[in-house]
This record gives structure tokens, sequence and C-alpha cells, in this order.
């Protein structure tokens, strides 16, 4: 199974680098991510732009076995959309891979059960219905269709239904990929459709769609092509790291799968950074001397 | 908004129930032992005080009318940022964030103070991530 990593870099110019403690911190961290993975997914892939390459590759010589600057193809996109970079890299997939957030660390290989699903996700998630959510369904179907934008049959299905199921995609992947890149490319034409402009910036600007576009949709697709049949139909096996998000910040839980995820605001954690450095520093300590020399170089 | 703490204050006074106004000192640092006192009103029959988020542990010393003196005793790996505790009473519980009042843990670094400004801001609960402790 090839691993993966996405970096579109306007999003982190934008705003992203904020969710960091510091910027050292967000830059070992991709040391960590892709070190802990490769040991376990030797085809690791990297799927950025060229000043993402120019960071990650040459200034911190991370050591891809591939390396794809097509996330150049976002210039022009809002930064807002950070979701977009991961979307074109799942688009992008041919073969059966785990895409890895570079908040995520793998200390043990994914159980199998994930390796060999259809599509995996790192936790399923509910959320209610109203206004208390982040996740705003139906305000974001109604909104492009008020503008006469263009809503992918999966959203409107799942909205009627007033489906609340998401996916935390700290890691996500899979082997139907014909799948996945059709979900993917619902979320990019979405976000992109000309018709849909208005109607998104009616909504104001607002992290969750992100949110909605990546993690809802994913079982607004899986639910929709399950109940109508078609070529999707019968390889649609969901399979998770943790069967909830309780199970998932539960200590032992995540210490049984071997899993860190910084997830929201344990990047800000001044604790947790510090642990990261010293564990970057002990264990793989070229590398983070390459970071210490890549921030000297670029301060 | 004076006003409605005072309303809200004197309402508590007529019910005997307990009223938290500070705590003091108010802060320390992870992986120090530190004795507290929690002024208020109504606390001597105090027996418990707890902190909900996780590794800070507590030992009543005494309680009085009006205060309570508390040793505390914070893991090195407790989280960092604002927390919220409660009073166990022979009346009932009472939660400090009512009353607006909270104990902040920082950590053991010696950081800037818009370090731990951004720590106090960003320190809630849940800051630990997934997986956190194996980092």
């Amino acid at each position: 199974m090839r691993s993966v990593w996405s970096f579109w870099t306007k999003p982190f110019d934008y705003d992203r680098h904020r969710a960091w403690w510091s910027e050292k911190h967000h830059l070992l961290s991709w040391i960590l991510s892709l070190e802990t993975a490769r040991r376990h997914y030797p085809r690791t892939w990297l799927i950025t732009d060229s000043q993402g390459a120019r960071m990650l590759v040459d200034g911190l010589g991370l050591e891809f076995e591939s390396v794809s600057t097509c996330l150049d193809a976002l210039q022009d996109c809002h930064p807002d959309w950070w979701a977009l970079g991961k979307l074109y890299a799942y688009r992008c997939q041919h073969d059966p891979f785990v895409h890895i957030d570079s908040d995520v660390y793998l200390w043990k290989r994914l159980p199998s059960m994930l390796e060999t699903a259809d599509v995996f996700a790192q936790s399923p998630e509910t959320f209610p219905l109203d206004s208390s959510s982040w996740y705003r369904p139906k305000a974001c179907v109604d909104a492009l269709n008020a503008v006469g934008g263009w809503v992918p049959e999966e959203w409107q299905w799942s909205v009627d239904r007033q489906c609340n199921q998401a996916a935390c995609c700290g890691i996500f992947g899979g082997s139907h990929v014909e799948f996945i890149r059709h979900y993917a490319d619902l979320g990019i034409k979405s976000v992109e459709h000309p018709d849909n402009q208005d109607g998104w910036s009616s909504l104001g600007g607002n992290m969750a769609d992100n949110l909605f576009v990546e993690q809802y949709s994913i079982m607004a697709c899986i639910e929709f092509h399950r109940q109508v049949k078609n070529r999707f139909s019968s390889r649609l096996q969901m399979q998770y790291l943790f069967p909830g998000a309780e199970q998932a910040y539960d200590p032992e839980c995540s210490r049984q799968a071997g899993y860190t995820h910084l997830i929201g605001a344990a990047k800000r954690n001044r604790v947790l950074a510090e642990r990261l450095e010293r564990r970057v520093r002990r264990d793989y300590p070229e590398k983070y001397e390459a970071c210490l020399r890549y921030l000297e170089s670029v301060s | 908004m004076l006003k409605r703490i005072e309303h809200e204050i004197s309402s508590d006074v007529a019910l005997d129930r307990c009223v938290v106004s500070s705590i003091e000192p108010g802060d320390t640092r992870v992986g120090t032992s530190t004795v507290v006192t929690i002024y208020g009103r109504f606390l001597a029959d105090a027996v418990d005080v707890t902190f909900p988020r996780e590794r800070v542990s507590t030992t009543v010393l005494d309680a009085e009318e009006d205060r309570i003196r508390v040793r505390l005793n914070i893991n090195p790996d407790s989280m960092t940022g604002r927390h919220d505790f409660q009073i166990l009473t022979l009346r009932g519980v009472v939660k400090s964030d009512e009353f607006g009042v909270y104990f902040h843990v920082r950590s053991s670094g010696s950081g800037s103070r818009e370090e731990e400004d951004k720590e106090d801001d960003y320190g809630v609960w849940g800051d630990m991530g997934i997986g956190g402790d194996l980092l």
C-alpha cells in the first residue's frame, strides 16, 4: 500500500500555519509523520506544489519515493478551501493507498482489515443536525440550490434523509480507488464549479465547510451508492481504525492502535510541542539538524 | 456585568449555597505541588475539591466558612491551560466555572509572557489530541 501526504502551501501561508505552536514544530511534525509511516509503508508519495517541494524536499530534505507538484493547479483557488489539497491527492490515486495527515504518526502498521478495506478512515463522527454542529450540510446544499448551483446527487440524497454521519480523515484511503476518485472529484467540482461560487459566498467563511466536502461527503457517497445500485455498490466496505470518537480519544485505544493525531488545538499544546521536538531530536538527529539549518536559512 | 454577578451572589447567599469568589495563587506549573486557597462563602462543610480535567490530584487541608486550603499535585503530563474545579460539600457540588473562577496550569518551561498567553488561549480540553501521550 502506498503512503501519501499532501501539502498545499497557499492555505498554510494564509492562516493554517497558526494551527501550530511554531513553524519549527510544523516541520518537525513532517519529519516524524514521514519517518514513522515509511517503516510500514515505504512507497511514499508527496503531493504538493512547487513551493511545498522547495520547503519539504529541497529545504528539509525529506526523502519521498515520489514527489508531485500537481497542486500548482490550485494557485488561483481561495485558501479557505484547504481540503482541496487533500481531495486532489485522493483523486490522483490509482493503487491502494493511505493518505496521512502531517500531524499523524503511525507507530504501528495499520490493521490488515484497514489495509484490505475498500475505503477506510480514522474514526466515524456523528453530529447534531442543529446549529450547534460545525457540520452544516443542509445549509450548504440549500445555499447551492438557492443560486441554481451544482449539487452532487449524493449530497442531496444524504441531506434529504438527514444523515448525520461523517468520517474523521486523519488517515484516509482504501483499495476501491475508482470510487475514491469519484468521491474526491465530487468535492473538487462542487467547490470549483462557477455556478456554486455565489452559494458558497452566501454562507460566509466557515472552516467546517471543508469538513463537509471532505468528511461528510465521503459518508454521503458511501451511503448513497449502497442504496442506489450501480457500478460501485458491490464494493463499499468501510472500515475505521477506531470504532468511534470516544475510542479514538481513549489513551489505551490509541496506544493499542499505535496512533497519534495532533488534531485541532493539540498542535498548539506546548507540552506536546516539547515532546515532539525531543522525539525528533532523539530518533532522527540528522533530520532534526537539517530542520534547524533550513529554518536558519530562511529566517 | 458587575451588577449581574452581585445579584447572583446575593441569591446564592440567600440559599446558603456555596459561593466561589477566587483561588490564590491562580496558577502553577506542571510537575509541581502547591497549596492554594479557595475563597468564597459557605465553604465550611467542603469535603473534597476535584479537577475534572486529568492529572490534577487534590487534598483538602482545612475548610472554613470563607476559605478552603487545598494541596494540588500537578502531574508532569497534566494538561496545560485553564482548569475549572468542583467543590464537594455536604449540600452538593459547586462548580467554579459558574462563578468564572479557574486555575491555570502552565508548562514547565520558562516561556515568555506572549507564549504563556498563547498557551492559555489554546490550552483547552481535548488539546492532547489523539494518542498525544505516545509522543
